[in-house]
């Protein structure tokens, strides 16, 4: 063992100095980033404990370090199936602890430090000497000792942990973990960048943001850090795998066109319901379908939408563990015992007595676990170690506190409710996508690992405020929650199975922090932590066992048993006061134990038996609306918890935070008015008022509200209406106050009149509560913070208010949902004045516009940028329905002061008789359409090449923009095909509505032009609008071209004319296509058509120009040659037949009918060939620098009329030192005439020919290596094979001659395959056959 | 009192002493092994110190392999020209030796069932377009090449970086394909 173990030593201190590379963030780039924004963040949303930058580099130097050595091999955790990775594919390969158990556990962190290990056979030293001990409890034990740095390097180490949660490779078991990088995360790869400005988005960002996720433990927040990359993101080896549901996939393949290029994403939800891409598809056009995997994360595309997602995670809950740290931390440092206890060893034991000794020996973590793992609220308890004597924990005075505490510790703490938005958008629904995809089960899986039950019959802890069953209570009148469903009798499987449901009846999200839930004889004893809220009419599951609802997780885990008789169940507030309750005296009144069907609420807040399906035994209605679920009632907000910026946040101190007791009541910002207006129209920017309203059926004092405001540029709020203004101010229950500036006119009816402050144009107002929590929030016209959208802007003399339904002012968190436009704004009720300027009056008299035909082609104004509109058929069948209108210049809208042209759209709205229900915005994520009104469809080219129609039409300014980026924006008109004359003609495809709506002369349009605004919520707004009342013109079709009757066509080989008359002579506008087809044997023409099939084109010649008209004759003509004419080639070996005939199309694209058929008959032109020239050009003959002899020319023609019998071509070269050598035109060998003998031959083959290439051969450039050369006086008639000019010149010196003296002769023809057949194309000059020296 | 009295004293002292002293060796012996044997860390250690051992083999291996493989080019570019060569003339077992190692055996079965399918000329078609022949540099280590066909569709989506080593410094200066 000790040779192991220094195997082991030299091992670890090898591997102390290198680092094996990790599948997470960089550690030189990402982590050191992010450790650094992440402390940035901490000090920013906890101002009143602020981290030096002496901290920050202890923590960046902590996060660097976590990678070094082999640590890295620590750093998974998967939490679904609660483990690490098999390591390298290698069983028994270094301990497998998940980064959660690694983060907490010091003894063998202790063991990587090889001291400690050489030591610790001998001695059990505590882990807190160990060098490679950077655990989250030695962060701890250094901060209770004094050593800030020591600490905060250790919780460096966690920061960095928890960072490589939010890394899907991370939480997501690949199949293996290489042993280099090399299949590393594409995602790290892509984070790793060293420059600043990659980071800077990120950093503005969170800068905006005022989150931050507060966990109980250190637990939890490795379980929410890798839930969310594992359930919402991939990892290269677990995409589609059936191992993980996760994530959900939206559209398995959506294409999205770039570059040219089309690509195929798989889309998937975040947690905020935004679509994102989650990978991209690579085609299967020769993949294999199955067995690999045909996605791909290195794409730039997903890697930034998971570097929107992720690292922001690792941020948040990186400031969360830094405050976990700093409560514990102080804690520990108030505990004597603490530094004591967690550097116990053997040596002290034996010091300190025999048991010391037994524990020092069996030292085990949990020892040196000296902080509990769940960390109650410390604002009402008092955190005791572990183990520790109950007996010292003796209760504040005047409460009681006894029986089990049982809670789930998991709840997450969302202190701002503001959500970040997003810029990604939703494919539209028409997009076509197959789910292709593999199928993800939307079962549950339960799993033992998410959900805590904390139980602990011995710990008394004592609370700010305890609730008892016992008593007599007065019920609230209007509870926000109720208990809603009660499955006391268990379900079919098993009777224990018993779950409690409560429900949020409220229109506002409600706080349950120390809320009790109780049973009667208090076995079951909830109290909700903090961070415990349920949004408006959701649903908090408690449940008796995790599997009590097989298919739903819990919200939360009691213990104790319901009774079946005898029994109750009652719902506190923080204050004790009664919310809600249910009793079986002696039963229930409803459930039915023999069935097991539960008892559940009614709309009348009555109690029923479920009586509908049961699913796996649960015949209820867990966490979903009752069968007659109840009915919403508004709300009141009882105790708010403490903002996070509550500057009596200590961390040094010893005093508990202390809740506030106050109640805090839901009042509404009710209507706003910006500014007035006099009767001429002049603005008055003091005649505004905020309306606030009281929903409460009780009145509240205001003391201690106030209004603050921001303006659409700043980042802060400022004051509006300060604390002082609303002190002792009553606001009467389902009343009004009104506050108004001292200077408005109508401040008779003022509550509140201020002077300093001022309401303006795109703010967005905020009423808080005395501890600074929001109670309700606006935002309007460009605001920056707005509830969803931002309301619409009033003018001057209007306002915007709430709207209601059935009398109640409805508050859907989204203000530009719940509040609209007012003419005539009326505070408290009243109306004080009315403007309509915003609609033109002329709306008011749309009756008399019933009959404006006159109208419909007239522009509306002259600034509306859209000219000479006209919507009617196309044709006289009504074939298509087409929309045309000119415009001056493209783009045709500016940029304003608060818009941008790179996008905007026009919308047509159908026959809307009230213009005020126009909508100011369309909002991206409706794809910038109109739901609720009838807008005309369109079918237009637009930047994504989809054909389909839209409820408008959309345009960029920018021509980069004109790319597929998703929609909306992808469907701007498509750069390429905007019309250059500027004039539009589109099809209309019905409506929105109908997309088959017919279209009577009584339709009529108005034309709004919207334009984007660049904000977050990217909407496009209104900024034009054509009131006046554009009438379909059904009878305005446009008339398709007359025929053309007098048609002729003349020609030749060389050139076709056409002459035709023109088809309309007022028409200057028609274009004229040549329509042509060659013939084929059998072809006739009857009734003017072509008998084999129906009229064939071969080719379409689109004339638009290049013919002229000829006068008087007032005819057009046309001359071309036959060689333009598509498909033509001029070596046909028949006469060859060509019909023509013309049609006359107009700018609508409407043809005229065809005119009579003509035709002409070319003769084939191949015969005449009859000297080598005619053939060849370039004819070479010469040495190449390797010495070979070679042929070369250009082959210009060739006859392809021949026949198949010949079917090799040939050239005869023929040479000789004297003149007058010759071809025998039968066989075509070469003799000299003037000696009467034979002539020498070129070859390369054994025969005496060149052979080029099978027949017909190509044209073009021939070069041909003579391989042997030939004479019957040379070399005594052997051929000489690899002649060279040396050898030659040698040959022909021993004849006297040189290569000044030698001569080529050449005969072009064909052969059949035997060489028995010749045609020889130039014999007619075998007489005289040119002769080509060789040149040097 | 006689001289034999007298000598025995302090024998018996001794021998006292000696009982004693053993007795305290034995339970000091007893303690030890009841450290060594019920302390649960030992174990722990024991099981750790093999289980390093065996990484350490691995991993040391690992290296070896790595260090020897020459099949790569300098550059990006030139890696994946190799690659392409090999795949014209169809022989898998080269052309995958240009992958990771840890991902040959992986795409020596993609290529074989693309030859087997018969759609072997449709990929090389498809790799050996112009347009086809560049990627670019996402970072230093890391240059993909995005591979698409006539429709404009991604085929192939091939990733090759620069493998490093345990020491997070490269191996060699060969370029290896990671993904295709």
């Amino acid at each position: 063992m000790k040779y192991r173990q220094l195997f082991f030593i030299i091992f670890i201190l090898f591997f102390s100095f290198v680092s094996l590379p990790s599948f997470a963030y960089d550690s030189k780039t990402t982590h050191p980033k992010l450790t650094d924004l992440t402390v940035d963040y901490f000090n920013q949303v906890f101002p009143n404990r602020k981290l030096s930058s002496q901290e920050k580099s202890w923590l960046i130097q902590g996060a660097i370090e976590e990678d070094k050595g082999i640590r890295s091999i620590n750093h998974f955790y998967d939490p679904v199936y609660n483990r690490t990775y098999q390591f390298l594919g290698v069983e028994h390969l270094l301990p497998e602890l998940t980064a959660k158990e690694w983060s907490q556990d010091p003894f063998t962190q202790a063991l990587y430090d090889p001291s400690y290990l050489a030591s610790a056979g001998l001695i059990t030293e505590s882990p807190v000497f160990s060098q490679s001990n950077f655990t989250w409890q030695k962060a701890i034990y250094e901060y209770a000792k004094g050593n800030k740095e020591q600490a905060f390097i250790a919780l460096g180490h966690i920061l960095h942990l928890i960072q490589d949660m939010t890394v899907p490779e991370h939480t997501r078991a690949n199949v293996h973990i290489y042993f280099l990088s090399n299949a590393s995360s594409a995602y790290e790869l892509f984070s790793a960048r060293p420059d600043d400005a990659f980071y800077q988005d990120l950093k503005n960002k969170i800068q905006k943001q005022n989150f931050v996720v507060l966990k109980p433990s250190l637990n939890d927040y490795f379980d929410n850090t890798a839930n969310y990359s594992n359930n919402y993101f991939y990892s290269p080896d677990t995409i589609g795998i059936s191992k993980y549901s996760k994530p959900e996939v939206a559209f398995s393949s959506v294409p999205e066109i770039e570059n040219n290029q089309i690509n195929y994403y798989v889309l998937g939800y975040d947690e905020n319901g935004q679509m994102f891409h989650l990978a991209e598809r690579i085609a299967l056009t020769w993949r294999p379908v199955a067995g690999f995997t045909n996605y791909t994360l290195k794409s730039e595309k997903v890697l930034n939408d998971y570097w929107q997602r992720l690292p922001e995670k690792a941020i948040f809950n990186g400031v969360g563990v830094i405050d976990l740290f700093f409560k514990q931390a102080e804690r520990a440092k108030l505990d004597p015992n603490f530094i004591s206890q967690n550097e116990n060893n053997v040596f002290l034991a034996l010091v300190n007595g025999l048991k010391g000794l037994i524990s020092g020996i069996t030292q085990t973590n949990n020892n040196v676990l000296i902080t509990n793992s769940n960390d109650p609220d410390s604002s009402s308890q008092t955190i005791l170690p572990a183990n520790n004597d109950s007996e010292n924990n003796a209760p504040s005075s005047g409460q009681k506190a006894t029986g089990s505490v049982s809670s789930s510790t998991t709840s997450t703490t969302r202190v701002v409710t503001t959500k970040p938005s997003t810029t990604t958008t939703k494919p539209s629904p028409t997009t076509t996508t197959t789910k292709n995809f593999p199928t993800t089960t939307t079962t549950k899986k339960t799993t033992t690992t998410t959900k805590k039950t904390v139980t602990s019959t011995t710990t008394t802890i004592p609370v700010a405020k305890q609730c008892f069953f016992e008593g007599q209570y007065q019920k609230v009148t209007s509870p926000s929650v109720i208990i809603n469903e009660v499955a006391w009798m268990g379900s079919l499987i098993d009777a224990n199975n018993e779950w409690i449901e409560l429900k949020n009846i409220s229109a506002s999200e409600v706080d349950l922090a120390g809320w009790h839930l109780l049973d009667e004889k208090e076995q079951i004893k909830v109290i909700f932590p903090k961070g415990t809220k349920i949004k408006p009419n959701g649903f908090l599951l408690l449940e008796r066992s995790d599997s009590a609802v097989p298919f739903i997780s819990a919200d939360f885990i009691y213990s104790g048993a319901l009774s079946n008789t005898n029994e109750g169940l009652r719902l506190f507030n923080s204050n004790c006061l009664l919310q809600d309750e249910v009793l079986a005296d002696p039963n229930w009144p409803a459930g039915d134990n023999t069935s097991k069907r539960t008892m559940e609420r009614t709309q009348n807040i009555l109690w029923q038996t479920y009586s509908e399906e049961g699913i796996q035994g649960i015949f209820g209605t867990p966490k979903k609306e009752n069968s007659q679920p109840p009915l919403t009632t508004p709300t009141t907000i009882v105790n708010a918890t403490s903002p996070i910026n509550n500057s009596d946040a200590d961390y040094s101190s010893n005093s508990p935070t202390p809740t506030t007791t106050k109640p805090v009541f839901k009042i509404l910002i009710n209507e706003i008015k910006v500014s007035g207006k006099d009767e001429n129209g002049k603005e008055k920017p003091y005649d505004e008022f905020i309306e606030l309203y009281n929903p409460n059926d009780f009145e509240v004092n205001l003391t201690g509200y106030y209004l603050q405001k921001k303006t659409s540029g700043s980042e802060e709020y400022s004051s509006l209406v300060p604390a002082r203004y609303l002190e002792n101010k009553i606001i009467p229950a389902n009343g009004y106050l009104i506050i108004t500036h001292s200077s408005s006119t109508n401040s008779n009816f003022s509550d509140v009149l201020i002077s300093d402050y001022s309401v303006t144009d795109n703010n967005t107002i905020v009423f808080k509560g005395p501890d600074q929590e929001i109670i309700d929030q606006v935002g309007y016209g460009l605001a920056g913070d707005c509830e969803g959208s931002c309301a619409l802007s009033p003018n001057a003399g209007q306002s915007i208010q709430r709207k209601q339904t059935d009398g109640v002012f409805i508050d859907t968190n989204n203000d530009l949902n719940d509040f609209e436009l007012q003419n005539c704004p009326s505070p408290k009720g009243q109306i004080i004045s009315c403007f309509d300027d915003f609609i033109s009056e002329d709306l008011q008299n749309s009756e008399d516009d019933s009959n404006n035909e006159e109208n419909s082609n007239s522009e509306e104004n002259s600034s509306f940028p859209l000219k000479n509109i006209h919507w009617r058929p196309l044709d006289e069948a009504g074939s298509k329905i087409i929309l045309e209108f000119d415009i001056d210049k493209y783009p045709f809208v500016e940029n304003g002061e608060f818009t941008s042209n790179i996008y905007f759209g026009l919308i047509f709205f159908l026959n809307q008789q009230n213009q005020e229900n126009i909508p100011g915005y369309l909002e991206e994520a409706n794809s910038w359409q109109v739901n609720n009104l009838e807008t005309l469809n369109f079918l237009y080219p637009n930047c994504q090449s989809v054909n389909y129609s839209f409820g408008g039409l959309y345009f960029t300014a920018d021509k980069e923009n004109c790319h597929s980026i998703g929609m909306p924006r992808g469907r701007s008109f498509s750069w390429n095909q905007l019309p250059k004359n500027n004039h539009f003609v589109i099809e209309i495809k019905g409506t929105n509505l109908d997309s088959q709506k017919i279209f009577t002369k009584d339709d009529f349009i108005n034309i709004g032009i919207y334009s984007f605004v660049p904000k977050s919520n990217s909407a496009l707004r209104l900024v034009q609008f054509n009131n006046e009342k554009l009438y379909f013109e059904e009878d305005n079709y446009t008339k398709t071209p007359a025929r053309i009757t007098d048609f002729e066509v003349t020609g030749n080989n060389s050139s076709i004319t056409f002459n035709w008359q023109r088809a309309d002579q007022n028409d200057n506008n028609l274009n004229y296509e040549i329509h042509y087809v060659y013939s084929k044997p059998g072809d006739t023409l009857e009734n003017n058509d072509l008998t084999r099939n129906s009229w064939y084109w071969s080719g379409v010649q689109s004339l638009n120009s290049g013919y002229q008209y000829l006068q008087p004759s007032e005819k057009y003509q046309l001359s071309i040659s036959p060689n333009q004419l598509q498909n033509f080639s001029p070596e046909f070996c028949e006469p060859l037949t060509i019909y023509f005939a013309i049609k006359a199309k107009n700018n609508y694209d409407l043809y005229s009918e065809i005119s009579p058929i003509k035709s002409i008959t070319l003769q084939p032109q191949l015969q005449n060939f009859s000297k080598i020239s005619d053939f060849l050009e370039n004819v070479s003959w010469h040495f190449n620098s390797q010495g070979e002899m070679l042929i070369e020319f250009d082959l210009i023609k060739r006859n392809v009329c021949l026949g198949s019998n010949f079917n090799r071509l040939v050239v005869k070269a023929g040479w000789d030192y004297e003149p007058g050598l010759t071809f025998f035109s039968s066989r075509a060998s070469p003799w000299n005439n003037q000696q009467n003998r034979s002539g020498g031959r070129l070859q390369n083959s054994d025969s005496d020919r060149l052979l080029l290439d099978k027949y017909p051969p190509a044209l073009g450039h021939y070069t041909i290596k003579v391989e042997s050369l030939y004479h019957p006086l040379i070399n005594s008639g052997n051929p000489i094979k690899g002649i060279t000019r040396q050898i030659f010149q040698e040959k022909l010196g021993e004849k006297g001659k040189t290569l000044e003296d030698i001569y080529l002769i050449l005969a072009f023809g064909a052969s059949d395959q035997n060489y028995y057949n010749w045609f020889f194309y130039n014999s007619e000059e075998f007489n005289q056959p040119q002769q080509f020296p060789l040149t040097q | 009192m006689n001289n034999s009295e007298k000598t025995s004293r302090p024998q018996k002292k001794f021998k006292k002493s000696l009982i004693i002293g053993t007795l305290v060796i034995i339970v000091a012996l007893v303690l030890v092994i009841i450290f060594y044997y019920f302390n649960p860390n030992l174990n722990k250690i024991k099981k750790f110190s093999q289980e390093q051992e065996l990484t350490e083999q691995y991993l040391q291996s690992q290296t070896l392999e790595h260090q020897k493989d020459q099949y790569g080019g300098k550059t990006p570019e030139e890696t994946y020209q190799l690659f392409l060569e090999a795949l014209k003339k169809e022989d898998i077992d080269l052309a995958t030796k240009y992958f990771i190692l840890e991902k040959q055996d992986e795409y020596k079965k993609l290529f074989q069932e693309i030859k087997n399918s018969g759609n072997w000329q449709m990929m090389m078609a498809d790799l050996l377009k112009p347009e086809n022949q560049k990627g670019e540099y996402l970072n230093e280590n890391w240059y993909i090449i995005r591979v698409t066909n006539d429709k404009g569709e991604l085929v192939a989506n091939i990733s090759i970086e620069i493998p490093k080593g345990p020491d997070l410094e490269p191996v060699s200066s060969l370029w290896k394909i990671a993904e295709f």
